[in-house]
C-alpha cells in the first residue's frame, strides 16, 4: 500500500513537472492524505480482495439492472475510453463509472479504492517507464545524470504517459462498474443470451467454481504448514511451497471429482442450468446506458476543436 | 409397508479398493428411519452413491418400487429424482453462486417449467429457513446455514427417500439440535430417511432400524435394542453401546425397569422412572 502510494506521488510529480509547479505540492499532499485514509480504512480482506467482489456485486443496488445491457454499456465505454486518445474523455468516463458504482450502486468507497490499487500499481509502473527516457544528452523539462547517460522527462513523454494512464484508468473503472454490480452467473447468463457457444460458458463457470476450491484448499494447506513451522526459514519455505503446490493438484483433483459426484446426484447431464431472476429494464437505465457514451463522444468532439 | 428401494446382491469395487461393497441385500421401506453405522471405510458413503446411481455397481440389481434401474440416462434420472443425497461436506455439494440459484440447480436439471422451479425453490427455502439469505453467495454462509442449504437443494427435487451422509460431521451443538429437528420434521412429512452417523447415541434414539457395516459388508440389520444386545458382534466391530442403552441394562438388572423397557433418551428415561411406584 505504501509502495503504491509513493509510486503514485512520484508519477504525479513527474507528469506535472514543469507544467504546474505551484499546484504540485498541494496535489502530492492531497494524494498522501487520500492514501493515509486508505491505509486506515480500506484494506484487503483477509482472503484476498477479489474473492469478495461477487458478494459486493450481489449487494449492489445496480444488481437488478439488465445485465446484458450493462455488459454492452461497459464494453462500449471502455472502448471509447481507450480509443479517444485524449485526456478528457477517460477522465469523464472514470468519473461517470465511479459515480454509478459508488453513488447509485452503494459499493463502499474503501472497498472500491482498495480494489483500484491493484491495477493502479501496474498502470503507474508502466506510466513511469513511459515518462522517463534514457538519453545521451540532457533534454526536456527534468534531467538527472546517471553515469554516462541522462534520465530525462520530456513534454512529449509526459503527454503520452498521461494519455495512456488515464485511458487505462477509464477502462478499468468500466470493468469494475460491471463486476461490482453484476454477479458472475448473471454475466454468464448474458453471454449465453448473446449466443456465445455453450461449452465456453460452461467452462468459464466451472473454472470460476474450481478457483474457489483451489484457493480454499491452498489456504488450508498453507495454514497447516505454517502451524508446523513450515515457513520458519527461506529454505524450508521453498520446500513447503513445492510440496503444497504438488499436493494442491491432487487434493483439488479429488475434491473436483467429489464435486462432480454431487452434481451427478442432482441429475447433472452436462449442461449447467440455474434459475435466473427476472431483470428489470426501466427508463432510468436506458437514460444512463445512452447518456454516458453520448456525453463521452460529445466531449471527444469538443476537445478536438 | 411398501418397499421403496431394494438392493439385490449388490457389489461394488473401486480400482484402488476392491470389495467396497460385498453382496449387499437391503430393503428400505416407506416411512422408515434408518441409521447406518460402521467404521471409516466400512462402505457407508459408497452405499449412498450407489443408491443414487452416481457410482455404477458391478454386480447385482437396484430396484425402485419394484422397477429395476438400468444404466440408461432416463432410469438414472428417475432414480436420482426420487433418492436425494445430502453430502457430508457441504462445500462439495454447493455449486450455485447464490442460495436461490444453488437450490434451483436440481429442479432445473429436471427440466421443469420456470414457474414450478421458482415455487419449489421458495418452498425449500422457507422450509429450511433460508428465505432471508436468498441472494447470498453460498461460500459466505456459516457451517449450519450451508448444511441447511444442502438439505434445501435436495428437498427442491421432491425426493421420497433422502440419504444423509454424516450430517452432523461439521456442525456445532446448536446446529446438531437443529438438524435433529429437521430430520423429525421431514419424517413427519412422510419422507423416508437414511442417515449415516458415528453418533451412536443419536442413532439409538432416532432410528427405527440400524444397519451395521463392516469392511464393505452389511453384518447386522436390526432394531436398535436388538442390535445393541449382540455383545460379541459389537466388540468385533469396535462399536460401543449407547449410553442410555447401558443405563437401561443396569436399571433392569437392579430391578428398577422391566425387561423390554429400553429408554432411548432422557425424556423416556424420566417417563419410565416417574412411572415407578
Amino acid at each position: 500500500m505504501i509502495f503504491s502510494l509513493l509510486l503514485a506521488a512520484l508519477v504525479l510529480f513527474l507528469l506535472l513537472y514543469g507544467l504546474w509547479e505551484t499546484a504540485l505540492i498541494g496535489l502530492i499532499i492531497v494524494c498522501l492524505l487520500f492514501g493515509a485514509l486508505l491505509l486506515h480504512r480500506g484494506h484487503f480482506h483477509h482472503h484476498g480482495g477479489y474473492i469478495s467482489i461477487d458478494l459486493y456485486a450481489q449487494k449492489s443496488r445496480l444488481c437488478h439492472w439488465h445485465s446484458g445491457a450493462k455488459l454492452i454499456f461497459c464494453l462500449v465505454c471502455a472502448f471509447i475510453s481507450v480509443w479517444a486518445k485524449n485526456i478528457y474523455v477517460p477522465v469523464f468516463i472514470f468519473c461517470a463509472m465511479s459515480f454509478l458504482t459508488l453513488a447509485l450502486g452503494k459499493t463502499p468507497v474503501s472497498y472500491y479504492l482498495s480494489l483500484l490499487t491493484v491495477p493502479a500499481v501496474f498502470i503507474l509502473l508502466s506510466a513511469l517507464a513511459i515518462i522517463i527516457e534514457i538519453s545521451p544528452i540532457p533534454e526536456g523539462v527534468l534531467c538527472l545524470p546517471a553515469g554516462s547517460f541522462y534520465l530525462c522527462v520530456t513534454k512529449a513523454n509526459q503527454e503520452k504517459a498521461a494519455g495512456i494512464m488515464l485511458s487505462a484508468f477509464g477502462a478499468v473503472s468500466c470493468l469494475y462498474m460491471l463486476s461490482l454490480s453484476t454477479p458472475i452467473y448473471r454475466i454468464f447468463e448474458a453471454l449465453r443470451k448473446m449466443r456465445l457457444p455453450f461449452v465456453v460458458i460452461e467452462l468459464m463457470y466451472l473454472i470460476y467454481r474450481y478457483l474457489f476450491i483451489l484457493l480454499e484448499t491452498h489456504q488450508n494447506m498453507v495454514y497447516s504448514a505454517a502451524s508446523r513451522l513450515g515457513y520458519r526459514s527461506p529454505v524450508t519455505s521453498l520446500k513447503t511451497m513445492l510440496n503444497t503446490s504438488f499436493n494442491l493438484f491432487f487434493t483439488s483433483l479429488r475434491r473436483a471429482s467429489g464435486m462432480y459426484d454431487a452434481m451427478e446426484a442432482r441429475c447433472y447431464d452436462g449442461e449447467i442450468r440455474f434459475l435466473m431472476e427476472d431483470e428489470s429494464f426501466d427508463m432510468a437505465q436506458v437514460f444512463v446506458f445512452l447518456s454516458v457514451p453520448a456525453a463521452a463522444v460529445l466531449i471527444w468532439i469538443m476537445s478536438r476543436r | 409397508m411398501d418397499t421403496l428401494l431394494e438392493l439385490k446382491n449388490l457389489n461394488f469395487s473401486y480400482d484402488e479398493q476392491p470389495n467396497a461393497l460385498k453382496n449387499l441385500n437391503l430393503k428400505i421401506k416407506k416411512g422408515e428411519r434408518l441409521a447406518v453405522i460402521g467404521n471409516n471405510g466400512a462402505g457407508k458413503t459408497t452405499l449412498f452413491l450407489c443408491c443414487n446411481g452416481v457410482l455404477q455397481h458391478q454386480k447385482g440389481k437396484i430396484l425402485y418400487e419394484g422397477k429395476e434401474i438400468s444404466r440408461s440416462r432416463s432410469d438414472l434420472n428417475f432414480l436420482r429424482q426420487r433418492v436425494g443425497i445430502v453430502f457430508q461436506d457441504a462445500n462439495q455439494q454447493l455449486i450455485g453462486s447464490s442460495v436461490e440459484s444453488e437450490i434451483s440447480f436440481g429442479p432445473m436439471n429436471l427440466r421443469l417449467p420456470k414457474g414450478e422451479v421458482r415455487s419449489r425453490v421458495s418452498k425449500a427455502m422457507s422450509l429450511m429457513n433460508l428465505t432471508e439469505l436468498r441472494k447470498r453467495p453460498p461460500h459466505y454462509l456459516s457451517g449450519g446455514e450451508k448444511k441447511r442449504l444442502t438439505i434445501a437443494d435436495v428437498l427442491a427435487m421432491l425426493p421420497e427417500l433422502i440419504l444423509f451422509d454424516e450430517p452432523t460431521a461439521f456442525l456445532d451443538m446448536q446446529n446438531t439440535d437443529m438438524l435433529e429437528k429437521v430430520l423429525s420434521d421431514l419424517h413427519e412429512k412422510g419422507k423416508t430417511l437414511v442417515v449415516s452417523t458415528h453418533d451412536i447415541d443419536f442413532a439409538y434414539r432416532w432410528a427405527s432400524r440400524i444397519l451395521l457395516f463392516h469392511k464393505g459388508e452389511l453384518i447386522a440389520d436390526d432394531t436398535p435394542s436388538a442390535l445393541f444386545s449382540r455383545g460379541e458382534l459389537l466388540s468385533e466391530t469396535g462399536v460401543r453401546r449407547p449410553t442410555f442403552y447401558e443405563m437401561g441394562v443396569i436399571l433392569q438388572r437392579k430391578g428398577l425397569l422391566e425387561r423390554g423397557q429400553n429408554p432411548r433418551s432422557l425424556e423416556e428415561m424420566k417417563r419410565f422412572l416417574d412411572a415407578l411406584p
